[in-house]
């Protein structure tokens, strides 16, 4: 891990980090049936008050995850955020749930998106955008001051937004957020230690986790799945189980780096296959997530194995997601500011027994 | 995959029984309207997951301690009520101390 990456996670950790998500697809679904055009582009149900944001999937026809989308209800339009693979086939696939229906599709390309996510990134936001936004709930939106859009979300396990700014305003958003004050300091963190961070917190990432022919059903994100809609990739799916999907996606802890694609063993029998394996600096072990066959697919098994780089048989042990505790779980938003951090308890950041304790 | 060595087979079917006991309690108790097969076990409770709030939650801690003759006491409660894995292991936990009492 190089030390630009290790300061990244220190900052999403401890502090706040700032990112630029140029691969990410703004786009509007617009006119007086949008919602329409959205359930039928969606595998979601989406009842959505104003203001509120849902995580939902792009779908291919076969059930297999192109694309994470964000969908948030802004005035009576929609504001759909892609990312992964298959996010650039949005607008085409959005133009086509369009046909027919009094609703059209609009590409963004003036927006420009960042995220900031920490423990304390209230305070920069406050600090930038104004006191309104402290009592932004979680999966929420809001139309910002001067312009573009502020949506709550994240992955990381921290406090975390998505910042839409138009593209020419980006430098001077960069500077506002990099200002010293009283809050923390706002650290420029990459995609790489934002995705580092989801999987240490156990939630998806579409740019870390897709992979091709992987369905919700193998990635455990079926409640993005409403099984009561008429949708092409939802029927697929429901095919796809009945005939039985052999793989789910589970975690566990080992303490040595497996690499991508590394077999996971049971007794010299082949039971899966390791997904994604980092280090963690918070925990001081190695966590990960491999693809098992569904009798061991289960939390709490110690006895699958798998081989490091070396060819060596490395024991891991399966384990209930996410890794560890954040600071942001003691954090109150109201309550708690940067300046004060040294009165706070962190919590003891492991959740999981580490690879030695679990042998 | 040939069949499982006996003790891990005995362990993971434990695992799995308790695992569909709390799925029922969502669908009898939360009135969750999702096929047992459709939840999965590391989805989160909350927020982006199946979208409990706190009352639900309360619901929910009410149904697992009576369903499994449990008292489960608050600091060890907001850790495990983050999926259905995390509930699962702190339940086998709780059994395992009975036992061991």
């Amino acid at each position: 891990m190089s030390e630009a990456l290790l300061d990244d996670l220190l900052a999403l950790r401890t502090a706040a980090g700032l990112a630029h998500h140029p691969d990410t697809v703004a786009l509007w679904l617009r006119g007086p049936a949008a919602l329409d055009a959205a359930e039928r582009l969606l595998p979601t149900e989406l009842f959505l008050r104003e203001g509120q944001v849902r995580p939902s999937l792009l779908l291919s026809e076969t059930g297999v995850v192109d694309a994470e989308v964000l969908v948030a209800a802004l005035g009576e339009d929609l504001l759909l955020l892609a990312e992964g693979p298959g996010a650039s086939s949005l607008r085409a696939r959005a133009e086509h749930s369009c046909e027919g229906l009094e609703a059209r599709a609009e590409l963004d390309a003036e927006l420009d998106v960042l995220s900031l996510s920490g423990p304390f990134a209230w305070e920069p936001l406050r600090a930038v955008e104004g006191p309104s936004v402290a009592g932004l709930p979680y999966g929420h939106a809001l139309h910002r001051a001067e312009s573009g859009y502020l949506l709550r979300t994240g992955g990381s396990g921290e406090f975390g937004f998505f910042l839409l700014a138009p593209r020419a305003g980006r430098d001077a958003l960069f500077e506002a957020y990099g200002a010293p004050g009283e809050g923390p300091p706002v650290r420029r963190v990459s995609l790489d230690a934002l995705d580092h961070c989801a999987l240490e917190a156990g939630n998806f990432s579409a740019r870390a986790d897709l992979a091709p022919g992987l369905t919700p059903l193998e990635l455990q994100l079926q409640a993005r799945v409403s099984w009561h809609k008429t949708h092409p990739a939802v029927a697929a799916l429901e095919a796809h189980r009945r005939e039985g999907f052999r793989r789910r996606l589970t975690s566990f802890v080992v303490a040595h780096e497996l690499p991508r694609g590394a077999l996971v063993e049971l007794d010299g029998e082949e039971a899966g296959a390791v997904h994604r394996c980092s280090y963690s600096p918070s925990l001081g072990f190695y966590v990960g997530t491999a693809l098992l066959e569904l009798p061991v697919a289960h939390s709490g098994i110690d006895a699958l194995s798998a081989r490091d780089a070396g060819g060596e048989l490395r024991p891991l042990r399966t384990v209930s997601p996410p890794f560890l505790r954040t600071l942001s779980f003691v954090v109150h938003p109201q309550r708690n500011r940067w300046a004060e951090r040294a009165t706070l308890t962190p919590p003891p950041s492991s959740r999981v027994p580490s690879p030695q304790e679990a042998r | 995959m040939r069949p499982l060595p006996e003790e891990l087979q005995r362990v993971l079917d434990h695992r799995v029984e308790t695992l569909e006991a709390i799925k029922q309690l969502l669908t009898e108790s939360l009135r969750l309207n999702t096929p047992h097969e459709a939840i999965d076990p590391d989805v989160p409770l909350f927020a982006a997951g199946l979208g409990f709030d706190s009352v639900d939650a309360l619901e929910l801690l009410v149904a697992v301690e009576t369903r499994f003759s449990l008292k489960l006491e608050e600091d060890v409660v907001r850790d495990a009520f983050r999926s259905l894995n995390s509930l699962v292991d702190l339940v086998l936990a709780k059994q395992a101390e009975k036992v061991a009492a």
